[in-house]
C-alpha cells in the first residue's frame, strides 16, 4: 500500500499466538462498604487468569488507513469484547447509564520507529454482574506491535489507579425498580501481554508524549476536556500571574471517566 | 455535569476566557473516610503529597454544602471565596425556574466575577 512519508500502516501476522494474563485484586475500598455487603463485588476475580488468542484478535485495535502519530481511530468492538471477558463473562459497551457522553473505543498512534509502533487506546465498558453492574472509570493501555515481525511485541489494558475508579450498582432490592451505588477503588484489574519494563530503552522517530495522547483521547470522550484545566496545586500561581478568579470544582469522583 | 453544562460550547468559552479552571476529588481533600488509607498509601509510594493546610485548600473546604456531591466554587488569588452553587441545589433550582443549566450557570459565573457573592449567605460549612 501507498502512504504518505509520515503515515504508517500497521498490521499483524493473523497466523500467531498470543498469551494474555489476566488479573483482578480484591476490592478493598468503597466509599459505602459495598464491598462487603454485595457478595458478587465481594467476590468479583479475573475469569481465566490466562488465555490463549489468535492474533487477529488485536486487529480490532489497529487502523483499516495509514495514519500518523497522533492520529485518532475507533476501535472495533468484538475483539475487544473477547478479551474483556477474559476478566468476566458479561461485558457490556454500550454503558447502561450513558451521560451522553459515556460511550467509546479509541486508538491513538502514540510514536514509532522502524520496529515498532505504539498504540495508546482508551476504552470505556462495564461488567453485568448477577444483581447489578460493576463501571471501570476506564480501561486505557497501549498495544505495542513489532512491525517487522507483524507480532504484539507489549499489550496492556488496565483501570488506571485513582482515588475512586470504579462505579457500582447493586439490585439490593430484587423487585426494586430501583437500585443503589456506591463507588471505589480496585488497585489491580488489567490484562497483560510482555514484561511492564519492556521499551523503556526504545527510541522513536516520530512521537507524542503519554500526556498528549491521553489528552488526545479524552478529548474524543468529553467536551468538557476543552476546557484549560490545570493541577491544583497550580491553580494559584496562575490565576496571580493571569489576574483571573479559580473556577474550582469540587467533586466526590474524578471529573474524566466514568467511575463519577 | 460534566456532559452538561461543563459541555457547553458558551460555558467553555467563558471558563477559558475568564478563569483559571481546576477540579478536585472530595476524598482527596479527605472528605470520604473511607478512603483516606488508600490515598494515604497512594500518596506515600507516589512520594506525592497533598497539602489540605495550604490557603486554597481550606478555602474550597469551607466553601462545601453538607451532603454535596460536587460544590462549584469561584475564588479569589488571596483565598477570598465569592461565589458558591452545590450542583444538586442548582440542578433543582433550574428545573423549577425553568431556565435553561447553561444559562443558570453562566450567571452565577458572571455574578462571581461582579462580586455579588451567588450563594455565599448559607449552609458553609466543613462537612469533616
Amino acid at each position: 500500500m501507498k502512504t504518505l512519508p509520515n503515515k504508517i500502516v500497521l498490521n499483524l501476522d493473523r497466523d500467531t499466538e498470543v498469551s494474555v494474563q489476566g488479573f483482578i485484586a480484591p476490592i478493598e475500598h468503597t466509599l459505602s462498604n459495598f464491598h462487603v455487603e454485595w457478595d458478587a463485588l465481594a467476590n468479583l476475580r479475573v475469569s481465566e487468569p490466562e488465555k490463549q488468542y489468535p492474533a487477529f484478535v488485536f486487529q480490532s485495535f489497529l487502523p483499516a488507513k495509514p495514519v500518523s502519530v497522533g492520529e485518532c481511530w475507533q476501535i472495533e468492538k468484538t475483539g475487544v469484547m473477547k478479551l474483556l471477558r477474559q476478566l468476566n463473562p458479561n461485558p457490556n459497551l454500550a454503558m447502561h447509564m450513558d451521560s451522553g457522553d459515556s460511550l467509546g473505543l479509541w486508538a491513538c498512534l502514540r510514536a514509532y520507529n522502524d520496529q515498532f509502533a505504539d498504540i495508546v487506546f482508551r476504552i470505556h465498558a462495564e461488567f453485568k454482574l448477577e444483581d447489578g453492574w460493576f463501571t471501570p472509570s476506564q480501561f486505557t493501555g497501549h498495544l505495542v506491535i513489532d512491525r517487522i515481525e507483524g507480532k504484539v511485541a507489549f499489550f496492556e489494558m488496565s483501570v488506571p489507579e485513582g482515588t475512586v475508579n470504579f462505579d457500582v450498582n447493586w439490585q439490593e432490592d430484587k423487585d426494586a425498580s430501583y437500585s443503589i451505588t456506591d463507588a471505589g477503588l480496585c488497585s489491580q484489574m488489567e490484562l497483560r501481554v510482555g514484561t511492564q519494563d519492556f521499551g523503556q530503552d526504545v527510541e522513536f522517530i516520530a512521537a507524542i508524549t503519554p500526556e498528549e495522547a491521553k489528552r488526545t483521547l479524552a478529548e474524543r470522550f468529553y467536551k468538557s476536556e476543552q476546557i484549560n484545566w490545570v493541577p491544583p496545586d497550580q491553580a494559584l500561581a496562575l490565576a496571580s500571574a493571569e489576574v483571573k478568579l479559580i473556577h474550582v470544582i469540587s467533586i466526590d469522583g474524578p471529573l474524566v471517566d466514568e467511575s463519577c | 455535569m460534566r456532559a452538561g453544562v461543563l459541555s457547553d460550547k458558551q460555558i467553555i468559552k467563558f471558563l477559558n476566557e475568564n478563569f483559571i479552571n481546576t477540579w478536585v476529588t472530595n476524598a482527596e481533600l479527605g472528605r470520604t473516610p473511607s478512603l483516606r488509607e488508600p490515598i494515604a498509601k497512594r500518596r506515600e509510594r507516589e512520594s506525592k503529597t497533598f497539602d489540605t493546610t495550604h490557603a486554597l485548600t481550606q478555602v474550597i473546604m469551607n466553601g462545601w454544602t453538607e451532603g454535596s456531591p460536587v460544590d462549584c466554587l469561584v475564588i479569589s488569588h488571596d483565598f477570598e471565596l465569592l461565589g458558591k452553587q452545590p450542583l444538586n441545589d442548582f440542578l433543582d433550582d433550574t428545573w423549577d425556574r425553568g431556565i435553561p443549566e447553561a444559562e443558570s450557570y453562566l450567571t452565577f459565573l458572571i455574578d462571581s466575577l461582579k462580586g455579588k457573592f451567588p450563594g455565599s449567605a448559607d449552609k458553609t460549612q466543613d462537612s469533616l
